[in-house]
């Protein structure tokens, strides 16, 4: 009996272990984790990025380098903006729709003058950093959160540019543009709630 | 009297979470170690060095001596003012340094020597005078001090060399400008989280 009891207590312990976890976000290291992934964890947020990516390397230089420059530096005042509280319409419908664009741009092989492809390219970076933002008050530490995922945020726009340099040969630029469509169909799918 | 000591367990356990601190030494580490370390467990400060370690980098080392000088001067100016306790609450000046570097770094223009040294010199007097340890008295405090200046010295040179070295091929000089936009962004997001903080007090 009383092994019996001793068995029944350490049976119900066991299945409060799962709410101890060891990785637990916490100090420093805690808000860079969860920064870095924040942005990965969103499905929304990653065709984006890598779509911004993809449009710099088919575009070439500058946009190469000035599209992952200019998203980062916009997507802070968008971030700041949520920080603060001031409310933007349609956040979500804006990631998604970003997803649509910039997918389609890549998808339609669009080559606009670069200060068209920067401001459509930061217009959309608001509403993603609105979305990051108004989790920044939450982390465990808010300077290495953002810190986590401004740098989650550029290595996933180094990834778009990486596959992006595939438009050197034919059939890369075939893949780069098929690519494209298929982040502009994710967006249609995030728009409609089908994804 | 049962009101008396909950009340003390009340403003106690208020005065807990200010151990967390991030200017309060680690324990287990002796004073040097925990001063020469602080630079890195401050993630405000680590931005601002990178940041100025790149610019003073990607404007030449060779050309920008005086601004390594100076830096180094500031550094222990600050340091002996922090001796004072001076420059408590000034991690908002710290990250509006490391914003406004890091909007130089994108931007890259040409910044005379004087410039240069001149911002080297608010960044070495803002890290040094915040550089001081809660809960450190006397010589336990001076000795972190002068931990805090060889480890504040040392972070900078790194990223300086980085950025001199790494100052030749396009992609290097666009590799800087991205790590520049980065630390802009992340300073620009915490410094509007200080001041929302602030107006919600």
């Amino acid at each position: 009996m009383k092994h019996f009891t001793v068995l029944t207590i350490v049976a119900i312990v066991l299945t409060f272990a799962g709410a101890a976890s060891a990785h637990e976000g916490a100090g420093i290291a805690g808000g860079f984790v969860s920064g870095i992934l924040h942005p990965i964890f969103g499905w929304d947020h990653v065709v984006a990025m890598v779509a911004v990516g993809l449009w710099g390397a088919f575009l070439g230089s500058p946009a190469i380098w000035l599209l992952p420059v200019v998203f980062p530096l916009v997507m802070s005042l968008g971030g700041a903006l949520g920080v603060m509280g001031v409310p933007i319409p349609a956040v979500e419908t804006g990631i998604a729709a970003s997803a649509v664009v910039l997918g389609a741009m890549v998808a339609i092989a669009a080559r606009p003058p670069i200060w068209i492809a920067a401001l459509i390219v930061g217009v959309f970076a608001i509403f993603h950093g609105h979305a990051h933002g108004t989790e920044l008050p939450n982390a465990a530490n808010p300077l290495a959160y953002s810190l986590g995922f401004v740098i989650s945020t550029g290595l996933l726009h180094l990834s778009g540019i990486a596959f992006g340099l595939l438009v050197r040969w034919p059939a890369g630029k075939i893949a780069v543009r098929t690519a494209g469509g298929a982040i502009a169909l994710a967006g249609v799918g995030f728009l409609t709630g089908v994804v | 009297m049962i009101n008396s000591g909950k009340a003390r367990i009340f403003w106690v356990s208020l005065g807990i979470p200010q151990l967390g601190l991030a200017h309060s030494p680690i324990e287990g580490i002796d004073n040097f170690y925990n001063g020469l370390l602080h630079p890195v467990v401050v993630p405000a400060h680590l931005l601002l060095l990178i940041a100025l370690g790149l610019f003073i980098g990607q404007r030449g080392v060779k050309d920008n001596q005086s601004a390594v000088l100076v830096f180094l001067v500031a550094v222990a100016v600050g340091l002996a003012a922090s001796w004072f306790s001076v420059g408590h609450d000034i991690e908002v000046l710290i990250l509006s340094g490391a914003a406004f570097i890091g909007i130089l770094i994108v931007a890259s223009f040409a910044v005379n020597r004087f410039l240069c040294a001149l911002i080297a010199a608010f960044a070495g007097l803002l890290l040094g005078t915040d550089s001081t340890q809660d809960a450190l008295t006397d010589k336990e405090k001076l000795v972190s001090l002068l931990g805090s200046g060889l480890g504040l010295y040392l972070l900078l040179l790194y990223p300086m060399a980085l950025a001199d070295v790494f100052n030749k091929k396009p992609w290097q000089k666009i590799g800087v400008r991205i790590i520049g936009s980065w630390i802009a962004a992340s300073s620009v997001l915490v410094l509007a989280l200080s001041y929302s903080s602030e107006t919600m007090n």
